[in-house]
């Protein structure tokens, strides 16, 4: 059934012929513009960030006119890359932070990942069997929490895991009849599987904000799925539970591959939360990449380093969308 | 046209509901339908309870707020925190609507023009290298937002751009997203009219605009929605550019006011109200659209 | 979100870019120019958003305009966090306004673009004579002078005391504790736990500027120091800076504070005192008018009171106070030094921004006699700051400030209390890692 949709427009002879030429401009009028402006509003700033790394900027500091590098923001090659692989005790502040911001961000995201994927596929399988205006309903309260901003979501969880006023100490408090003040997000000696219980916090927040994305995406894509087929599999006398295991999920392997990249993708890339739930705490262990990027230039204005690091977090998103589509790849026709 | 593709939806899970007693195994069916539904209603009212209790918040005093152990249900519902806020001077939220509103509605108009345009290029036209350029396209979602930050600040500066709205929409004209959302949508709609549009003698424009456009509504609304939502929540690169609280968006004010009244969540909450209004009218208005233009698209 | 973000990209065209870049930090900061007198002249004056420094730096900018009807100043207001970003972005690039409102304690790693002090407004030893040592140490850079304070920023010496918690505790803390002990009992007493978890904090002293003030505060009062006198390296594994240690380590230890329910992030000092979850807390007086709206009845029952010491003088760390000074690029520099006299010099119109604003003064004539007894009328809660304002040590032109606070000394003082790191550890990983400051 993908093949149906996804088929390549063949081209007629006859389309071409006398028009081929306002086709082209077309063509061109549309896509010159349109290169232009990534060339300069993309490639323009990688190739920069690229070329950054390399040196010891600050824009505190006078450098020569040309993009400010060189006099007081000397070239030093490849000397932040060099850093980045001492990990000796007696390593400087920066590289120990981002050692620990590199631990974060990818504890972070394979966490978040399969934990997002694990519930939403069910639960949009659950919701999709739904009739009419219940699955409105459930798709309407699960999404709700994507329209939310994270600044809101955090300020939100910030108050659910306060250690004295929070929602859930309450709850643990009025349960156990023993009054709990336990600092979810800044404690921390607070541990679970070697995994910091702030993280988790942070994970909470963003699973519950985030699962209405790839919610949509799977009811979407299960709605694709002609009725049919489950209608032939059920006579089959096919359980619910078979019917989704070897028809919907199958069908379903090109959606999955698309969400778990994008999922990934930005997991590595979340800030805001970050910075509003526990900004890096307690004792850096929620100082993710992105964070530690931020924190760096924007704060301490070494942005030669921060353009280091950022080009690091670059590979990594990029190694790893490259692997994932490789290890997770179905019949994906372009 | 939404209308008839809910209809027929709806049709054609009816005419399956009402097949279902007909098959085998009904009693267990009823039971686990019963399962079904307890754990989604489960689920939901955990996935609602923090926005509730956000709402609830915002209606309940400070010192409500501060209580030990904390309550649910305002005891004693008050409208004050909304007064408060919308008389605070130090908090002109007039104006930051318009600062988020300004920048969330350009970048949705601009992003839907040439999301719309480059994926019907890229579906429906052949032309060599089209292949390697939306590959290009695509690949350009991966790069980070911190790799370009800091040097699109450090350009910002020298424009003379910080402190303008103009610094958060200029760089979201195109949107790799958009045009994969475009294209793969694309993709489902017939050749027939747009080649017999050209053997009437139509511009390509014409085609783009009077074929083509009003066939992607279901895109569009999503893609729309998508990017307000988006833009009207944005943070990081907002926190850079606007350092003028009057050029400030949503956002950042709110963070801004989170922190100067940490010991008053009371107003937070309010503010946090008011600020995720606009998001459910858009999200209301576009709600319909939004599942089926997900379908259409290549995502499954 | 879901949606890469690709975005956040660079805005510009190529053409704007490339031509831009020439001018990129090439910016001569020599040209000290004059305006000749009497013609038009408007300066601009950059200053961190704050309603009543604004307000007062306008009151004086009208009052000066009166004088001097051919200058007109106008404010432009920044946020706090991107003031600091946008003065480090426009002064290497010279794009910065003519007046500029700096924190003592910034102002040297501005020298380069900043204009020194004309003898004629003022030397270093005059200036020395004229304020406090601390407010004023942050504006000479290498014996040379860059402006002058307006407030004196203080942190440490007295504490916030919530008299009502404390007379339902049996507490008297208006006579102030002659000893450590005599403050910890007292602490202790208001102190509340339910389940053996405290309720409400004793003292709260584990805020990020607080633990750091009390700790490098208490090194000076047991006589030791920790930046070296050439301001070039830090010792901090010293004898007297584990003297320090203890006494903070008795307060965790002793059950007055957790350093894991109440420390920056959660339950911060202001909302943790206003709120009543801490009878008494360590922040500087600027923070009972932010509160005071909103809190009255706090407000009103609170009461500073100067703390106990180490050794036989309140000797603390203070981090300069905002001022004024002026870019090297400024066309009118005479003018803005007028200016800048005109609003710190002057005696009375220093003392009256400070009552505007609800500051310490930094000039030591305003710390005594009608001036000062003007301030305490209307702001009661300085009364306990006064006298300890010549004891005040400026921290020193440190290569960068923050960075010393809050990425190094916060995080080990706060592991260490609570018991995450040994104090061995702590004192040798602070030392090395401000000594690595210095690169």
């Amino acid at each position: 059934m993908a093949s149906a949709t996804i088929e390549r427009p063949k081209p007629e002879r006859r389309w071409f012929g006398g028009r081929q030429g306002a086709q082209r401009r077309f063509v061109a009028a549309v896509l010159s513009p349109a290169l232009a402006y990534m060339a300069v509003f993309l490639l323009l700033p990688v190739a920069w960030a690229l070329l950054l790394a390399f040196f010891d900027f600050s824009p505190r500091r006078t450098g020569s006119p040309f993009l400010g590098l060189g006099l007081d923001n000397p070239f030093v090659g490849v000397e932040h890359f060099r850093r980045m692989f001492d990990f000796s005790s007696t390593a400087p502040l920066e590289v120990r932070q981002f050692h620990t911001a590199l631990k974060v961000t990818l504890l972070f995201a394979f966490i978040v990942v399969p934990l997002n994927l694990a519930i939403t596929l069910p639960l949009a399988a659950m919701i999709e069997s739904v009739r009419g205006r219940w699955k409105v309903l459930y798709r309407t309260v699960f999404f709700l929490p994507v329209l939310t901003s994270a600044v809101s979501v955090a300020i939100i969880w910030g108050f659910v895991l306060h250690p004295q006023r929070g929602l859930l100490n309450g709850v643990i408090s009025r349960v156990t009849g023993r009054f709990t003040a336990t600092a979810w997000t800044t404690d921390p000696d607070l541990m679970f599987l070697g995994v910091p219980i702030a993280l988790f916090a942070i994970i909470v927040a963003y699973l519950w904000q985030d699962i209405g994305y790839n919610l949509v995406i799977f009811i979407a894509a299960l709605q694709a799925i002609p009725d049919s087929v489950k209608d032939a599999a059920r006579v089959d006398g096919a359980t619910a539970w078979q019917t989704f295991r070897y028809i919907t999920l199958p069908l379903l392997k090109p959606t999955i591959l698309l969400a778990s990249v994008l999922t990934m993708i930005s997991a590595f890339q979340v800030f805001d939360l970050f910075q509003v739930m526990t900004n890096g705490g307690p004792d850096d262990q929620t100082r993710a990449l992105s964070l530690d990027i931020y924190e760096s230039a924007f704060r301490y204005q070494r942005m030669g380093w921060a353009a280091a690091v950022s080009v690091v977090l670059f590979l990594l998103v990029f190694t790893i969308s490259v692997v994932q589509s490789r290890f997770l790849r179905a019949n994906w026709e372009y | 046209m939404a209308t008839t593709i809910e209809r027929r939806a709806e049709e054609a899970e009816a005419r399956v509901a009402g097949r279902e007693p007909r098959l085998p195994g009904e009693r267990r069916h009823v039971l686990s339908r019963a399962a079904l539904y307890t754990v989604l209603s489960i689920l939901g009212v955990i996935a609602a309870v923090p926005f509730v209790w956000m709402i609830l918040a915002s209606f309940k005093s400070g010192s409500e707020l501060r209580q030990i152990p904390p309550t649910f249900w305002p005891q004693d519902p008050t409208l004050d925190n909304y007064t408060t806020i919308l008389n605070d001077p130090e908090l002109p939220l007039a104006l930051i609507y318009r600062n988020s509103l300004f920048v969330a509605v350009t970048v949705v108009v601009a992003t839907l023009f040439t999301s719309s345009l480059l994926g019907y290029v890229f579906a429906k036209y052949e032309f060599r290298g089209r292949q390697p350029l939306f590959w290009f396209v695509l690949a350009t979602m991966m790069i980070p937002a911190q790799v370009t930050m800091i040097p699109a600040y450090l350009i910002l500066v020298q424009l003379g751009l910080l402190n303008n709205l103009w610094g958060l929409v200029l760089p979201a004209f195109v949107d790799a997203f958009g045009i994969f959302l475009m294209r793969q949508f694309m993709l489902s709609i017939p050749d027939d009219e747009i080649s017999s549009a050209r053997v009437d003698g139509a511009s390509e424009w014409r085609i783009y605009r009077s074929i083509v456009l009003p066939q992607l509504k279901p895109a569009l609304a999503t893609l729309g929605m998508l990017t307000f939502m988006f833009h009207w929540n944005a943070y990081l690169w907002p926190l850079i550019v606007l350092t003028e609280q009057s050029k400030r968006t949503i956002p950042i004010i709110q963070t801004w006011y989170a922190t100067q009244h940490t010991a008053q969540l009371n107003l937070v909450m309010a503010a946090s109200v008011l600020m995720v209004i606009p998001v459910l009218i858009v999200f209301a208005l576009s709600q319909r659209w939004v599942v089926r233009g997900l379908t259409m698209t290549g995502t499954k | 979100m879901k949606r890469p973000v690709m975005r956040w990209q660079a805005i510009g065209l190529t053409i704007v870019l490339f031509g831009s870049a020439c001018t990129f930090g090439s910016q001569d900061s020599g040209g000290g120019g004059t305006a000749a007198p009497d013609e038009p002249v408007t300066l601009r004056l950059w200053t961190h958003r704050n309603k009543s420094f604004n307000t007062g730096l306008k009151d004086l900018a009208a009052e000066f305009k009166t004088a001097n009807p051919n200058v007109t100043i106008e404010l432009e207001t920044f946020d706090y966090d991107s003031y600091i970003q946008t003065l480090q972005t426009a002064l290497p690039a010279g794009t910065e306004a003519d007046i500029l409102q700096m924190f003592g304690t910034w102002t040297c790693s501005y020298a380069d673009n900043l204009a020194p002090v004309p003898a004629d407004v003022s030397t270093v030893e005059e200036a020395q004579a004229t304020f406090f040592d601390a407010p004023i140490g942050g504006y000479i850079c290498d014996d040379v002078l860059y402006g002058f304070p307006q407030e004196f920023n203080i942190e440490y010496g007295a504490t916030l005391v919530n008299t009502t918690l404390a007379e339902a505790a049996g507490v008297d803390a208006s006579a102030g504790w002659a000893s450590w002990d005599e403050f910890k009992a007292d602490a202790k007493a208001m102190t509340e736990t339910r389940d053996d978890v405290i309720t409400r904090a004793g003292y709260h002293f584990t805020a990020a500027d607080g633990l750091v003030y009390t700790f490098f505060s208490l090194i000076l009062q047991s006589g030791g120091q920790f930046l070296a006198d050439d301001g070039t390296s830090f010792t901090i594994d010293t004898p007297e800076a584990r003297e320090a240690f203890d006494l903070m380590m008795s307060m965790v230890d002793e059950g007055i504070i957790d350093p894991e329910l109440f420390n920056d992030t959660a339950n911060w000092v202001g909302d943790c005192y206003f709120e009543e979850a801490c009878a008494m807390g360590l922040v500087g007086p600027w923070v009972v008018p932010e509160y005071a709206t909103d809190f009255p009845e706090v407000a009103d029952a609170t009461s500073y009171v100067a703390l106990p010491t180490l050794g036989d003088t309140p000797d603390f760390v203070a981090d300069s106070g905002w001022g004024l000074t002026v870019s090297a690029n400024s066309p009118a520099q005479n003018v803005a030094w007028e200016f800048i006299e005109f609003v710190t010099l002057d005696e009375e119109n220093a003392a009256a921004w400070n009552a505007a604003t609800g500051t310490l003064p930094a000039q030591r004539v305003n710390a005594e006699g009608a001036a000062q007894e003007e301030l305490i009328a209307e702001y009661p809660h300085f009364e306990a700051w006064f006298p300890i304002l010549q004891y005040g040590q400026y921290v020193g032109n440190l290569p960068d400030r923050d960075l010393l606070w809050y990425e190094i000394a916060y995080p080990h003082l706060l592991k260490a209390l609570q018991g995450g790191e040994s104090v061995d550890d702590a004192l040798a990983a602070m030392e090395s890692e401000a000594n690595d400051t210095f690169r």
